[in-house]
């Protein structure tokens, strides 16, 4: 099971790890071998769910809410574990910005109908995107589009529920 | 039992490779079940229609904390079947009750992650969309490869569980099977007392290095794997737990692609907000 990288709650009571509604105790090892644990609140609504999610983390850090949809020029595709990331230079007025659009394990994406090759640097694009919710350039994708029109998800289906090429 | 057309099989099999017939037999009969196969949750997870089925939930109300889950994500909790609760005896479920009386005061939003291995169950109930894993069998042994890393090695050469002092509990556990014509039965102990996966959350079932795991896998057509699994646990469940996980046949790739967890991990927490940090 892929999920190697994941939220790790407990409660106050060592041998048990159910809670009510209130605050878990957050339990992590850092990769120096630390072992750290800090207090978390969890709504009586979310205590059985919160969790890790799709292969690495939770997508919590994404404003689903919101959609964003930008213009530019590919940087680079990290073909990468945990994730993919597609970086994205963007164009706005007279300010430029490299925006780092976060997406599944290579895994995932090349059942998703991508290729390592999908983009290269200089390539055109049109992302759209969920933005993350602290404001910084960056976001989960959504659709990615080049200059012929071709355009990539995260689905194994496109939105008219065809498979994707 | 074999069918006709299966025991024809078998023995052109068995000619045709000087193998015995008896291995001849177990290669002819579970052959279906090798290659690469994923959670049916895995699937609708894949197709979207997970977060489609949550479209419409309500927003999350006013002090919902940093990292709280999306709505997909609650979704998808309801589906996993082993992070449902467990049919706790009365003498654990007095323990649940009473966890959750002491808990901590509210501290602030803080997130975490970190790197480990899914363990036993949890293998077998993946979720995510690069959850697949691959089935291959020989007489001695039948494998389950995961794409972190981990195997489930399920020994069907005859042999027993190891003695009391040969044994000790691991995320995997022990693993001996058998097949009865296509179907694999496995017996499992010695799995690690905790959580059911090793990502504790709060309410994920809680099981003692003395529960046991029977697993019952046939294919229910060619693309459909079933795997009825029982869990009995007479230190912490009243009677035992049952659940049946499906699984789909991977066709759109044919080899094993691993992932990790470190190669380029930039996920991280800045003033107290999930991130990522810049290339």
């Amino acid at each position: 099971m892929p999920l190697a990288v994941a939220w790790r709650f407990s409660c106050s009571d060592p041998v048990l790890h159910k809670c009510g509604s209130a605050v878990a105790n957050i339990h992590f090892t850092t990769r120096k071998g630390q072992d750290v644990t800090s207090r978390y609140f969890i709504p009586a609504a979310l205590m059985l769910v919160v969790a890790p999610c799709l292969a690495h983390h939770s997508f919590a850090m994404f404003d689903d809410k919101k959609t964003v949809t930008l213009q530019g020029t590919v940087t680079e595709l990290q073909w990468t574990n945990p994730h993919c990331y597609l970086q994205v230079m963007v164009h706005s007025g007279n300010a430029t910005a490299e925006w780092s659009i976060e997406m599944h394990s290579p895994l995932a994406m090349y059942r998703f109908g991508w290729k390592p090759g999908s983009f290269k640097p200089g390539d055109k694009v049109t992302v759209t995107i969920n933005p993350l919710k602290d404001g910084t350039h960056g976001g989960r994708l959504l659709t990615a589009v080049d200059a012929s029109g071709r355009s990539l998800g995260t689905l194994r289906t496109q939105p008219d529920g065809k498979p994707q090429s | 039992m074999m069918r006709g057309a299966e025991r024809v099989a078998a023995a052109v099999l068995a000619v045709g490779t000087g193998l015995s017939v008896a291995h001849a037999q177990v290669q002819s009969s579970s052959q279906g079940m090798t290659g690469l196969w994923e959670t049916e949750l895995s699937v609708a997870v894949s197709n979207g229609e997970v977060d489609k089925a949550a479209a419409n939930a309500p927003a999350a109300p006013a002090g919902t904390p940093e990292g709280a889950p999306t709505p997909g994500e609650l979704e998808l909790f309801k589906r996993v079947q082993l992070w449902q609760k467990p049919p706790y005896n009365p003498e654990w479920e007095r323990k649940v009750q009473d966890a959750q009386k002491r808990v901590v005061p509210a501290g602030p939003a803080q997130v975490s992650k970190f790197c480990v291995a899914g363990g036993f169950p949890a293998v077998m109930e993946s979720f995510a969309p690069d959850g697949m894993f691959q089935v291959v069998i020989t007489r001695a042994e039948t494998l389950f490869l995961f794409p972190d890393g981990e195997v489930r090695q399920i020994y069907t050469d005859g042999r027993k569980h190891p003695g009391r002092d040969d044994l000790w509990p691991t995320l995997i556990g022990d693993s001996i099977g058998r097949w009865t014509g296509a179907t694999l039965l496995v017996d499992t102990v010695a799995r690690k007392a905790g959580p059911i996966s090793a990502i504790p959350i709060p309410g994920m079932a809680d099981l003692s290095d003395q529960a046991h795991f029977s697993e019952r896998l046939r294919l229910i057509d060619a693309n459909t794997l079933q795997n009825d699994l029982t869990i009995d646990d007479p230190q912490r469940l009243s009677h035992p737990w049952q659940i049946s996980i499906r699984y789909k046949r991977v066709t759109d790739v044919n080899r094993m692609i691993t992932t990790n967890c470190t190669e380029n991990d930039r996920d991280t927490v800045v003033n107290g907000k999930q991130t990522i940090v810049p290339r």
